[in-house]
């Protein structure tokens, strides 16, 4: 890797697609004259008195990286991890899009992986340099550790506080290497969450908890059905209700916004809903001022929306509105010459994301300035938002990014914050815009639902001679096409879809768009398996082992073939680890399915139905995620997602009547309880690949493979969630 | 408003407040102890849960009037120096993941403990299953009552 000396380096990013991270160096003279503290980038700060504090440029929600994305830091630099200091960064526009960017599609550790390395790894040879000129010593004789350099033939030793006086000084070196990974400290050793002790004394603080001077509270009466509008409206009862100090209409708008991602050039539609905001001096006074309003709403074009939409509008589709996403051979030329049909229809629902900590955001606007404090996954999006809704330039908004209580993909759609900053211009003081539990199930923006329709023909040797995949769904992001492995096999095969417009608003889920293709996809594979009188599990490998048929005019296409190949291996690999790890040849009534989300993720599912109940007793996930930074982690966030996509199984259906979504709080949509949650058995395939995601992976299996356990123990073959008691008897 | 006396973590407040406001406002925006947390404001979660004369209540839904005279402890109460037995075996088991639920699930596991020094995994579901953790922590937080009530024994401890 070269380093340039100059304002500031640049570094690339293998993981980010070659992104650049830039970072100050201590060129400037304001760092100069800090003589005791070494700064040799954005991301560190080392002081005499051998304080090192490491900058956390990504969001926590409970995925782990105050705790994975150090160790990696800790672990290259040669620091103790367990007296580094964690610093959360606010947003930061000289941040590269890989080091900050959005925290989400489980990519945290994969894209910062070498950033953070190389960063540790110039900050350490500088430190290095130090102590081999005072010693007189060898580079090779030296090493980092624990905060030291130290020296290996005499057992000399500095403190990097020591050197780091002179260490400010030093050239950056043109070339850093990196450790060996036999080397390596903490990276692939359990570490706990280092957050445990403030959030069990109850000193961590979320969104939710700031408090600054003068701050006041507001609770916003949103339009019921999306995209409506105000008649009319009386406050004069809330403006009467003790505390309340204020009354501010929003002014609904959808606007335009970009995905945000570097070279993906996506922009889609959101809104922020009409409606009242009280403003109060207690949280409370607010939301009684707001049960006094009176608003007269026109529900607009939603009005008469209902959740089944989805199906009328399929019903009225004509096959060209169907748009190819992919094609090859002539499917339907094959379809006319197999010898067996195959056909199955799958839907899954609206679900809500339903983080635990509601959505909220303090903002403080002043003039053409204005700060937020917000549990955000973009904090770039938040600042862009923010600047462009309230006219004022981008450099004066700042957003403080604090750690959040769950995010799953709606942490990063700035409606509550767009809501909290229009409040404050308003009124022209702090306020924090706390959503009840009620707006956060209700205003959500949700998994969209899709009924997917897999046909195949089979010829007399039960070979797949043909596939077709018809996708309805009503999602804001236009995806390619479906990850299918097993279609790399079928010569003849085509993706097609439909986007309608929702009536409510979608966006990304715990695993963005994964879990809907997949869940149709894995159940359909079953049922072909099973046409084909074969074992699930042997039919996906056979099916993943025959040849890759491409056509032969493709450009790339041997680079294209091994990067397939290498795709079905690791489906391969973890679909034998699953089986092996569950007793799939010795045991009953197991259900398997597979996934990729950055990382691959088989689950096989042990289920029992007593008396037409469904009890899950065990399911055994195995994922293959490239290099284990912290193996704890890796464990708890697939038990999450076990859990969550459980959530999704029993109870996740969103039901919209009249425009309006039925559910409200937790008595009217379910999360899984702790008497629900079965064993969970995790395996991690051994691999030195670079570090790939492992937040999101474990939630598309789940469902599928627990109803295709459902079919091996009773032979009832279930196509949708959630299952119902009924779907059972 | 009217004049109320609430102590809270042995320590006395005078608060100005509607008496019917939930106590958990009271406890976060009033007093500033903003462990106990606002999640469903209707008892269905759990994430408000403080003890009210040693018992576990969800402070969202209890009208601060009506525990003037009693002794209320929320997470920043439970010990000291965090050293609660179930503290520690929190961190022991590496329990947490957002982290928000926690003060809920480990006022709800003290509880628990009180009344039963060994409980077996039905008697830990049943006594937690008021608390949702939608990270899915379940599964530890069950390790970590195990561990509590382990140290508790070991160490000779009268519930704390």
């Amino acid at each position: 890797m070269k380093v340039s000396r100059r304002n500031f380096i640049k570094f690339s990013s293998l993981a980010g697609g070659g992104l650049l991270l830039h970072m100050m160096l201590p060129g400037n003279s304001s760092n100069l004259t800090k003589a005791s503290v070494f700064e040799p980038n954005l991301l560190v700060s080392i002081r005499s008195d051998n304080t090192v504090t490491f900058t956390l440029t990504k969001q926590e929600m409970g995925q782990g990286v105050t705790t994975g994305m150090p160790m990696i830091f800790a672990d290259e630099l040669g620091a103790d991890l367990f007296a580094m200091k964690v610093l959360r960064s606010d947003y930061n526009a000289q941040f590269e899009y890989a080091l900050q960017g959005i925290t989400g599609g489980s990519s945290s550790i994969q894209n910062t992986w070498l950033p953070l390395r190389q960063a540790a790894a110039t900050t350490r040879e500088m430190l290095i340099q130090v102590a081999m000129e005072a010693w007189k010593a060898d580079r090779r004789e030296c090493y980092a550790e624990n905060s030291m350099v130290i020296h290996r033939p005499t057992g000399r030793r500095a403190t990097f506080g020591s050197l780091s006086v002179k260490a400010a000084h030093q050239p950056i070196p043109d070339k850093v290497s990196l450790k060996e990974p036999a080397d390596f400290k903490y990276i692939g050793r359990p570490v706990k969450n280092l957050c445990t002790k403030q959030i069990v004394t109850g000193r961590y603080n979320f969104g939710i908890d700031i408090t600054i001077p003068g701050l006041l509270y507001t609770s916003i009466e949103r339009a019921p059905v999306h995209l409506g509008k105000i008649r009319s409206y009386n406050d004069l009862h809330a403006r009467q209700v003790e505390g309340v100090v204020d009354i501010v209409k929003i002014e609904g708008m959808v606007r335009s916004l970009s995905v945000g991602v570097p070279g993906w050039d996506l922009f889609y539609d959101y809104t922020i809903e009409e409606g009242i905001a009280v403003v109060a001096t207690s949280t409370w006074a607010a939301l009684q001022g707001r049960k006094a309003l009176k608003i007269s709403w026109d529900d607009g074009p939603n009005a008469i929306a209902e959740d089944c939409f989805l199906k009328a509008n399929i019903a009225g589709a004509k096959e060209a509105d169907l748009h190819v996403n992919e094609q090859k051979g002539d499917v339907t030329a094959a379809f006319t010459r197999g010898e067996k049909i195959v056909e199955g229809y799958y839907e899954t629902p609206f679900m809500a994301h339903s983080v635990m900590e509601p959505h909220n955001t303090t903002a403080s606007v002043s003039g053409d300035r204005c700060e937020l404090w917000s549990g955000t996954q973009f904090g770039k999006r938040f600042v862009d938002e923010v600047s462009s809704v309230l006219k004022i330039p981008v450099e004066n908004v700042t957003c403080h990014v604090l750690p959040a209580g769950g995010g799953f993909g709606r942490n990063w759609e700035p409606d509550f914050a767009v809501e909290a900053a229009l409040v404050s211009k308003a009124i022209q003081k702090p306020v924090k815009n706390i959503w009840t539990r009620e707006d956060v199930i209700r205003h959500d923006f949700f998994h969209p639902p899709q009924h997917d329709i897999h046909r195949v023909a089979l010829d007399d040797q039960k070979n797949i001679v043909a596939w077709n995949t018809d996708q309805y769904c009503c999602f804001k992001f236009p995806k390619d096409t479906p990850w299918n492995p097993y279609a790399y096999a079928v010569k003849n095969y085509r993706a097609r879809k439909i986007d309608f417009s929702s009536p409510v608003e979608t966006g990304p889920w715990r695993s963005v768009t994964e879990h809907k293709d997949v869940f149709t996809q894995e159940i359909f594979i079953d049922e072909v398996a099973h046409a084909a009188k074969a074992d699930p599990l042997q039919y996906r490998l056979a099916l993943l082992s025959k040849p890759i048929q491409l056509a032969t005019d493709i450009p790339d296409r041997e680079l294209k073939i091994k990067k397939l190949e290498a795709d079905r291996q690791m489906t391969k690999q973890v679909l034998k680890f699953a089986a092996e790890k569950s007793g799939w040849r010795s045991k009953k009534n197991l259900g398997i399915a597979v996934g990729r989300f950055s990382s691959h993720c088989c689950q096989v599912s042990e289920v029992e139905i007593i008396r037409g109940k469904l009890f899950i007793k065990k399911v055994t996930v195995a994922i293959h995620c490239g290099t284990v930074v912290n193996p704890l982690q890796v464990e708890t966030q697939l038990q999450g997602a076990v859990i969550f996509a459980l959530q999704a199984l029993y109870y996740g259906k969103i039901t919209i009547k009249d425009g309006r979504v039925q559910e409200s709080n937790f008595h009217d949509y379910k999360m899984l309880r702790m008497n629900e949650v079965p064993e969970i058995s995790i395996h991690i395939v051994p691999s030195n690949d670079p570090p790939k995601g492992v937040g999101e992976p474990g939630v598309p299996p789940l469902a599928p493979s627990v109803i295709n356990a459902i079919y091996a123990a009773s032979g009832k073959r279930i196509r949708k969630i959630p299952i119902l008691r009924e779907d059972l008897i | 408003m009217p004049s109320l006396k609430i102590t809270v973590n042995n320590q006395e407040h005078v608060v100005n407040v509607d008496g019917q406001t939930p106590l958990l406002w009271v406890i976060r925006e009033t007093i500033g102890l903003t462990g106990t947390k606002y999640g469903c404001g209707i008892a269905q979660c759990g994430a408000c849960t403080v003890h009210v004369d040693g018992s576990p209540v969800r402070s969202c839904s209890l009208p601060v009037s009506s525990v003037q005279d009693k002794k209320i402890t929320t997470i920043e109460g439970l010990s000291q120096r965090g050293d609660h037995p179930v503290q520690l075996a929190w961190i022991e088991e590496s329990v947490p993941q957002c982290g928000y639920c926690q003060s809920g699930q480990i006022m709800s596991a003290v509880a628990l403990l009180k009344k039963h020094k060994d409980p077996s995994e039905s008697e830990i579901a049943a006594a937690m299953s008021g608390n949702v953790c939608r990270c899915g922590t379940y599964l530890r937080i069950r390790k970590a009552i195990q561990r509590a009530a382990l140290l508790i024994k070991e160490n000779n401890l009268n519930t704390p």
